[in-house]
């Protein structure tokens, strides 16, 4: 579970919110249900990732970006169908829900498709303390300083090991609803 | 913006066209604020839509959306690179920026004077698919499901699949090339289990049959490529083996059918010709150029231009023209496939065969459709020939150390060779060897050259790219069978 505030900074970036997350798929769900959905499922991802790679010492590439996603699967008449979209502008939103749910006609019912009734779902998340918030300081700096220090080690091991394809660091940080 | 490529007046109006030359400059010149010596936009929006009928019933239909924008910057040989997917000036900006940190001498850049790329239309579709109605598509499932199971009744399990893709590209760079593609993709497959026997000889083998092309509705009126054909060969394939031999193990020689076996010449042999593997002579090809590397009866092709096939390209994902390229001509090497790093690298000319496999990845030096020239034998004499081998006709995939060319294959039909002939099928077989010395020990090739149809795609670091493949019938002299008979 995140200690970390929405005011929160990457190296400069924002940090993925699981409640900005929990609010789109809240969003999300509404709109389905009024695109005619007699249920649905919404996943919402947000991330950000770095990946920096380094050979024979020298930097060879530097990857940085953020990314969102949305998966729902809505159901009539036991019918399901599965989208995704990473377009979250307010109409295109909305559009989304409502072919989704068009979508679902083609499908054939499936009575075990069904959602979970509300008794089944978990009321309480515990925290397990999977948050490491030292991941804050992984910035490209010490993503190259980390890459450099594997391969290193590897061309040490042994006269013999001639050539490295390169060493790969990479970091991703996410929230998700 | 528009230009080259194929333009459809009656698609609907694609998120790209927002972007104008304005823009794409000021974008190029965030990227190159801190310096560099090129950068490049990507910009993609991708839609597609799957059905799966599992079992007589449509158990899955999807459908998604992606747009975006990548940002590259080269210093040398390093790779700055970016996305996002808002499309709004800030984020593309903010993304270039970001994409611009590899670089740091502060360089101002120059203007840029962008000028569309003159395209080939390899893949114009005259039925586009995503706008017909989901019914048609699942019609043509319940046609495949409903031939399979007629083929024999100890057809006992049947699932079916279509997925249809349009994927539209926009590559602008800083060299002043723009290139606009629409890329389709269709995807049909049919899975059939058959059951024979009882209690503990009860029999149960799988069979599948399948194919992709950059088609729209069209895919399915070519010949061999029905819903019914691929029902009827997934269920011929699966009762075949019901009744399938143990493989023989050892060395042996071994025939390659046409089309399939070039899933082996790409992994064993394709990879090492990566200019990226050569560039940091990981490859087992590296300062070979101009050396012998096969028998002279080979002569190996990456060819992006072939009409519709799924590796076909208009233009790579830099912005290059697709083209043809000979790597090994009669035995000898004489060229790599290159993208835009490598060809500085090498002092040589980009070759088409920059890919991506979606705006959030960097390009790398990828296959389009790669496979071995015919020759001039008669495909039953090759196999007339052979006293004691094994037939391979297709292939499950595999996998290659490149910096060697040692592989392992699967194969899902292959048949025993005997004095001559075709005999039994043979379940459990495996090719062992090495690319190379497979390439040196081509004794017999084909008149009668295949690509295959089938849905192949190709991973490297990370990134997958759909791609073909093919060859003609060949005779191998030896390759290693793994199987569990012994002589």
């Amino acid at each position: 579970m995140s200690t970390t505030t929405t005011t929160a900074k990457l190296g400069g970036r924002r940090l993925p919110d699981p409640k900005e997350c929990q609010h789109l798929a809240e969003q999300m769900l509404s709109l389905a249900l009024k695109g005619g959905a007699d249920g649905a499922e919404v996943l919402v991802r947000d991330g950000t990732e770095l990946e920096v790679k380094v050979r024979l010492g020298e930097t060879e590439l530097i990857k940085e970006a953020g990314s969102r996603a949305l998966g729902l699967r809505v159901l009539k008449d036991d019918r399901a169908a599965v989208t995704y979209t990473s377009d979250f502008t307010p109409s295109a939103l909305e559009r989304f829900a409502r072919e989704s749910v068009e979508l679902a006609a083609l499908a054939e019912p499936d009575p075990n498709g069904d959602l979970p009734s509300p008794d089944e779902m978990a009321r309480e998340v515990p925290d397990l303390d999977l948050w490491d918030e030292s991941v804050l300081s992984l910035d490209v700096a010490e993503g190259i300083r980390r890459a450099r220090a594997g391969e290193d080690a590897a061309l040490k091991v042994d006269k013999r090991v001639t050539n490295s394809e390169g060493a790969i660091f990479g970091r991703t940080v996410g929230a998700a609803a | 913006m528009s230009a080259g490529g194929a333009a459809d007046q009656t698609a609907p109006r694609s998120p790209l066209d927002a972007i104008d030359a304005g823009l794409a400059e000021r974008l190029l010149a965030a990227a190159l604020g801190s310096g560099g010596d090129y950068a490049d936009l990507y910009f993609e929006h991708r839609s597609g839509a799957d059905f799966v009928l599992e079992d007589g019933r449509i158990r899955t239909v999807g459908r998604g959306v992606t747009l975006g924008l990548g940002v590259r910057v080269l210093r040398g040989d390093a790779t700055g690179y970016a996305y996002t997917e808002e499309l709004s000036e800030d984020r593309m900006l903010e993304a270039a920026r970001t994409a611009a940190q590899i670089a740091s001498s502060g360089a101002a850049p120059g203007a840029i004077d962008i000028r569309p790329v003159k395209l080939a239309h390899r893949y114009p579709v005259t039925e586009p698919s995503l706008a017909r109605p989901g019914v048609d598509k699942v019609a043509l499932l319940r046609r495949a499901d409903a031939a399979a199971r007629a083929f024999d009744p100890r057809v006992v399990r049947v699932e079916a699949s279509l997925a249809e893709e349009q994927r539209e590209v926009l590559v602008v760079t800083s060299d002043g090339h723009l290139a606009r593609d629409s890329q389709p993709m269709m995807r049909f497959g049919v899975s059939a289990v058959a059951e024979e026997g009882e209690g503990a000889s009860r029999q149960r083998q799988v069979g599948r049959s399948g194919g992709a092309a950059r088609f729209g509705m069209e895919f399915f009126a070519r010949p061999g490529q029905s819903p019914e054909e691929h029902g009827r060969e997934a269920a011929r394939l699966a009762i075949g083996m019901l009744h399938a031999v143990e493989a023989p193990a050892g060395p042996m020689e071994v025939v390659l059918g046409a089309g399939e076996s070039g899933i082996l010449l790409h992994e064993a042999v394709g990879h090492g010709l990566e200019a990226d593997f050569n560039r940091k002579r990981t490859s087992n090809y590296a300062d070979r150029i101009g050396q012998n590397v096969a028998s002279p009866l080979c002569t190996v092709v990456d060819d992006g231009t072939l009409d519709n096939a799924r590796g076909t390209i208009n233009v790579d994902d830099e912005g290059n023209p697709g083209q043809r390229n000979v790597l090994i001509e009669n035995g000898v090497l004489v060229g790599y496939m290159q993208d835009r790093l490598s060809s500085k690298h090498f002092t040589t000319k980009p070759s088409g065969n920059g890919r991506r496999q979606s705006f959030r990845h960097e390009p790398l030096p990828r296959m389009t459709n790669t496979f071995l020239a015919p020759g001039q034998d008669d495909p039953e004499d090759i196999i007339k020939s052979v006293k004691h081998g094994v037939y391979a006709k297709r292939f499950a995939g595999g996998q290659v150390n490149i910096s060697n060319g040692d592989f392992v294959f699967a194969l899902t039909e292959s048949y025993l060779i005997e004095d001559g002939k075709l005999t039994a099928p043979l379940k459990g077989t495996n090719l062992i060897g090495n690319g190379p010395d497979v390439l040196r020990k081509v004794t017999m090739l084909g008149a009668d050259f295949e690509l295959s149809q089938g849905t192949w795609t190709c991973g490297k670091d990370g990134q997958s790219v759909p791609v073909g493949i093919g060859t003609p019938t060949m005779k191998i002299a030896e390759i290693t069978v793994g199987g569990t008979k012994t002589r």
